[in-house]
């Protein structure tokens, strides 16, 4: 990470903008222990009241790593019920990064955060259309699959 | 160059990111 994805320009600014970043060594404590970490590299998210709401594990390029941090993110406003912001995130994350990794998450999350806002099961139909449209070999394809029941 | 501003105590960068409206990123990592 230190040699390849956190020196990038795109990287940095997202840091910057969104993030107070803390390095933590797997051989101290008490954090690793606090948060059950045994390898590295894991990234873990907290909210401004330490939280937890996102972690990965192994190294990540910065095309992954910047989505998996927005997912993280949009799961943090999610957990504390504010979808409006879950929504722009998620939608943000799909704009810039429509094929990473993260984008099939952000794209469930993305419907069940309209869901959520705005009670309307039509929502969660569009959820599962839009994944079987856009990711189709998706575990999330399965995870919404309930949706088409609706 | 630019780089990213590394934090090594987890209150404090909790206190900035209360402030800030920021979220907090632990990179537990292995000096070797």
């Amino acid at each position: 990470m230190d040699a390849v994805s956190y020196p990038n320009p795109k990287v940095i600014d997202f840091f910057d903008n969104n993030l107070v970043a803390v390095k933590v060594l797997i051989n101290s404590q008490p954090l690793p222990k606090k948060f059950r970490v045994q390898w590295t590299p894991t990234l873990v998210l907290l909210d401004g009241e330490g939280e937890e709401h996102n972690r990965t594990v192994g190294f990540l390029p910065p095309e992954e790593l910047l989505p998996s941090l927005m997912l993280g993110i949009g799961k943090s406003y999610f957990d504390h019920d504010d979808f409006s912001d879950a929504e722009m995130t998620f939608q943000h994350l799909l704009a810039e990064y429509p094929k990473s990794d993260s984008s099939a998450e952000a794209a469930y999350y993305l419907g069940v955060s309209r869901y959520k806002r705005t009670h309307n099961p039509e929502e969660l139909k569009k959820t599962i259309q839009h994944l079987q449209r856009d990711f189709p070999q998706s575990e999330w394809v399965k995870r919404a699959s309930v949706y088409q029941m609706l | 160059m630019k780089q990213i501003n590394w934090h090594n105590d987890l209150q404090s960068a909790l206190n900035l990111a209360e402030r800030e409206h920021k979220h907090v990123l632990l990179d537990f990592h292995n000096p070797l």
